[in-house]
């Protein structure tokens, strides 16, 4: 009974030193003078890439760095991937994460960008400094190219929140923490960003087929390129000076820019007509709700499909002037069978009341919430993914908006 | 033995209700997006806020007489493609005459089947305090005019209409050359009607 007794005190007090030193792995944030590289990540990370980030950043800090802050490497994350393309790093100052950054690579070159974003200075402040017991570390849904030319990555992790420390078991609560990054590939290729360009020396240096180079793909080019040419800048002004009128009117164009004659429609009505030898076109609103309606989504189907079986549907495009310097542009996102859809008058109309009711309750948020009421839309005719929404500003800005898994939106500037 | 029987009749007594409960119907108020509750659940009027405006109502608008006809429909069950509910709404009709007492449009005479949404004006919420009714009108032919309504109360024997149609992209394909997409609807701000009578 004695040894017994022995045997089960050794045997707790054991597993109170090995419970300690997983503590201590957990919440031990790194120095972050240390030039070693020990993950601490409660994930499997991309360590070469982290280990060439960190040399590359060492080369260059003081043209990179921004912040106060350190990097604190140990707690780097490449999300997900293993192909020497993209991490995240934490940036601490004073036990505190004011900011993330990440470096992708394209190519033989990366690029580095600030995140300044709470909801991922909050993931890793959660990891690094949390009082948690344990953790959870979710189903990924990493890595996924939800629209073209466009990756998003996300990460999530519950942490037990004990309310005694002593006594971990007794009682708590889970929280959870996101990280969510979205870029398009128009980010890294414009040098004007943060700071880019350092030649990357990595085992997948040669540049290979990495996900990240696509850049034929980009929206934003596309974008850049219809909306910046002459004869459809051109069109596109007309149609400004039109919103505040009381006619619909429309423009459509061939692929090298070349419009149409002005169609002029109703009070509240306009017809794009035969779409043969257009990629796209653009329309005006003079009332109602400023954003692109069900029926304005159907018609760039019929745009996609007018591209031909063998020709580019993805070229496809409709754009939308409103008053108040409202400019939206939606793109095809899909083949040719991807745009085979029909959609009855019924459906439409039922489309529409949703629309108009969802409108109702979002409008308070701003364009926030007609994002949001856009991506519904889409939602329940069944063209998640298959099309691309951008926000034009004023002054020629161009927003990629993008419906994170979570239900939230985020806008990518081009 | 007795309280053992007992105890089984509160038990099964107990199971029955939680089915009854789990069964029964969700209950929101009107302004609640249908599209975010669980299928079948019933949008009622709790504070009586449609009431008001249940009657006949005219106005004059450009040279034509404007004849609402407001109901009231409890219960009545959306059963969309995608979004099944229930909702009691104010379901209006109306009948558009010009100067010389020609009816340019009339809805109120229509047969609409169940789920029909074209020449359809119904209710969707409460603003302002109840003094204000939004609605929904589903357009004329081609879904043409889609767009808000709202009603406002002036005082016990009128109300203020305002109308604001959305654009419709319209295509030959699904609205022939030649179909009349006139929106007879007066698209306008504040303008009174008058309750009637009869």
């Amino acid at each position: 009974m004695r040894k017994l007794i022995s045997w089960l005190a050794f045997t707790m007090a054991f597993c109170l030193i090995l419970l300690s030193c997983v503590h201590d792995e957990i919440y031990t944030p790194s120095d972050p003078a240390s030039k070693e590289y020990h993950s601490k990540s409660l994930w499997k990370e991309d360590a070469t890439f982290i280990k060439n980030v960190m040399k590359i950043y060492s080369e260059h800090e003081s043209a990179i760095s921004k912040t106060d802050g350190n990097p604190v490497w140990d707690y780097a994350m490449s999300m997900g991937k293993y192909d020497e393309t993209f991490m995240a790093v934490p940036i601490v100052k004073n036990d505190k994460v004011i900011n993330t950054l990440v470096c992708g690579r394209f190519g033989k070159k990366v690029y580095f960008r600030y995140e300044n974003s709470e909801m991922n200075n909050d993931f890793f402040q959660d990891i690094m400094f949390g009082t948690y017991s344990r953790y959870n570390t979710e189903p990924k849904e990493n890595s996924s190219v939800n629209h073209k030319g466009i990756i998003c990555t996300t990460q999530s992790v519950s942490m037990w929140y004990p309310n005694s420390e002593t006594n971990p078991d007794a009682g708590g609560h889970w929280e959870t923490s996101y990280y969510n990054n979205c870029y398009s590939f128009q980010d890294y290729a414009n040098p004007g960003w943060e700071n880019g360009g350092y030649d990357y020396g990595g085992s997948n240096g040669g540049g290979s087929a990495a996900p990240n180079n696509q850049e034929s793909e980009d929206p934003c080019q596309k974008t850049k390129s219809i909306v910046t040419n002459p004869q459809v800048k051109a069109s596109i002004d007309d149609l400004k000076t039109k919103s505040t009128g009381t006619l619909e009117n429309a423009y459509k164009f061939k692929a090298d820019g070349t419009p149409s004659n002005l169609i002029v429609g109703n009070a509240h009505t306009v017809n794009f007509g035969d779409k043969t030898g257009y990629q796209g076109g653009y329309h005006n609103h003079t009332t109602g709700i400023p954003m692109l309606a069900p029926a304005d989504i159907e018609q760039l189907l019929q745009f996609a499909l007018a591209q031909g079986n063998y020709g580019n549907s993805s070229a496809a495009y409709v754009g939308m002037i409103a008053p108040n310097d409202v400019h939206y542009i939606i793109q095809f996102n899909g083949n040719y069978d991807d745009a085979l859809v029909t959609f009855s008058q019924e459906d439409l109309d039922e489309f529409k009341r949703d629309f108009q009711t969802r409108y109702g309750l979002y409008k308070s948020l701003g364009k926030t919430g007609i994002e949001k009421l856009f991506f519904s839309t889409l939602k329940d005719m069944n063209l998640e993914g298959k099309i691309i929404l951008q926000r034009i500003e004023n002054d020629g800005k161009i927003n990629t908006i993008i419906k994170n898994n979570d239900g939230t939106r985020s806008e990518l500037p081009c | 033995m007795k309280n053992k029987i007992l105890k089984k009749i509160l038990i099964v007594k107990s199971a029955l209700f939680l089915t009854i409960a789990c069964k029964a119907q969700q209950i929101y108020p009107l302004k609640t997006d249908y599209t975010e509750i669980p299928q079948n659940s019933y949008l009622k009027d709790i504070q009586n806020e449609l009431d008001f405006y249940v009657g006949k109502w005219k106005a004059n608008f450009n040279g034509n007489t404007i004849t609402i006809f407001i109901t009231k429909e409890i219960h009545r069950f959306f059963n969309g493609t995608k979004y099944k509910y229930y909702k009691d709404v104010l379901s209006v009709r109306y009948m558009i005459q010009n100067s010389s007492n020609v009816i340019l449009q009339d809805t109120q005479s229509l047969a609409f089947t169940p789920e029909q949404i074209k020449h359809s004006i119904y209710s969707q919420w409460a603003e302002d305090n109840g003094n204000t009714i939004l609605l929904y009108y589903g357009g004329t032919n081609c879904g043409v005019g889609w767009g808000n309504v709202s009603i406002k109360k002036i005082s016990s024997t009128q109300i203020a209409w305002e109308y604001i149609p959305n654009t419709t992209i319209i295509d030959s394909a699904k609205c022939p050359p030649g179909t009349d997409t006139t929106i007879y609807l007066p698209e306008t701000k504040d303008l009174i009607f008058t309750k009637q009578q009869n």
